[in-house]
């Protein structure tokens, strides 16, 4: 039982302190972190959370693009984001946490800009 | 003319005569509010496992029943907030982001910034209506004393949980608040909950806001503008990949 207390904090706390609000996290995995490089296609500062689609270049060279959920513009402002914080064709490097079911998606943890700039942080 | 709000002008001046004798103790909670804590009902506590709702042995392992299932499958399925519907009342008082209240002769009004909720508290002396419509954020009538504003609510939707945990409540719920200013920076409001269907004896909590930073102002929030994240038949939350991702 304290087993599945702790088990069931993790997929509940991690999950609910980074965004939620909105909805459950669960479909990513918080146990796990995957970092890609890209561009960014698009920026969606909106509601209720935002989204970055980045377009890397898988193992065999293909381009290949991710959809990455962030936290709301309510959130993300009070942390320094703006909506100019990313534009398309920037260089990134994200940290997500990936979909359990290995599909192109992800929750976002870190943006980190070209210039080694983490955004959000001064 | 047995709505409230639908009183004719000339009694406009006994409302505010009620409104000026019923805020004679009253206190200013003007502002923009964060609140502290977690963001489930009960404040102490980020666990849902560690929850002790005192519901009635059937609620209790409806409620046990799912938090394990959540536990085993990673799958939480009841939150309709997920499909944008709002928290309702007592949730909106226990959510992230923060909340505005602004006081006015005869009203308290409460704004949440999540799902943009506006919960209106009448402190103009009404009762509540006879047979009041259902709504989520239910009908509030508050009054003052020295300077606590105790606040009465019916009627609310019970198509919502009492937080993300899955905690149900019945259509009898019935809230009580005692809100009041610890000091100038700091809210206190005591919510105390009374479900006759559900609960055993009443389940009373205190959760705490901090006023906002100066200058800080209330954000839209339109959850329908982008939401990637419908629900799926399971009752789980998917997401909406893009562009060749979404193969």
């Amino acid at each position: 039982m304290k087993q599945f207390a702790s088990a069931f904090a993790a997929a509940f706390t991690l999950t609910a302190l980074p965004a939620i609000a909105h909805h459950s996290f669960a479909m990513f995995d918080m146990k796990k972190d995957v970092v890609v490089t890209g561009q960014v296609k698009d920026f969606q500062w909106t509601n209720p959370h935002i989204w970055i689609q980045l377009v890397s270049q898988d193992a065999q060279g293909k381009a290949v693009e991710w959809s990455i959920e962030g936290n709301s513009p309510s959130v993300l402002a009070r942390q320094g984001w703006t909506k100019r914080s990313l534009k398309v064709g920037d260089t990134i490097t994200i940290t997500m946490h990936p979909l359990k079911d290995g599909t192109m998606g992800g929750d976002l943890v870190k943006a980190v800009l070209a210039d080694g700039k983490v955004v959000g942080v001064e | 003319m047995a709505v409230p709000s639908l009183r004719p002008a000339a009694a406009a001046g006994a409302v505010s005569r009620a409104t000026q004798t019923n805020n004679a103790a009253a206190a200013d909670f003007s502002g923009i509010w964060v609140r502290q804590g977690s963001f489930l009902f009960d404040p102490t506590t980020r666990d849902p496992m560690q929850l002790k709702p005192p519901y009635k042995p059937d609620w209790m392992k409806s409620f046990d029943d799912y938090r394990k299932s959540v536990v085993e499958t990673g799958v939480s399925r009841l939150d309709p907030t997920a499909g944008c519907l709002p928290p309702g009342m007592p949730r909106m008082m226990s959510v992230v982001y923060p909340m505005e209240i602004l006081m006015t002769p005869g009203q308290v009004t409460i704004i949440t910034e999540w799902m943009g909720q506006i919960r209106r508290v009448y402190t103009d002396g009404r009762k509540h209506p006879e047979d009041p419509d259902v709504t989520y954020v239910g009908h509030s009538i508050g009054r003052w004393e020295k300077g606590v504003l105790v606040i009465d609510t019916v009627a609310m939707n019970a198509n919502t949980l009492l937080d993300q945990s899955g905690m149900r409540h019945s259509p009898d719920i019935h809230v009580t608040e005692h809100m009041r200013l610890v000091d100038h920076d700091t809210l206190q409001n005591e919510l105390t909950l009374e479900d006759p269907v559900a609960f055993t004896h009443p389940w009373t909590v205190t959760r705490t806001f901090k006023r906002a930073k100066p200058g800080e102002e209330m954000r839209e929030y339109v959850c329908m503008e982008n939401n990637r994240n419908p629900i799926k038949s399971d009752g789980s939350v998917g997401v909406i990949l893009q562009g060749n991702g979404a193969k």
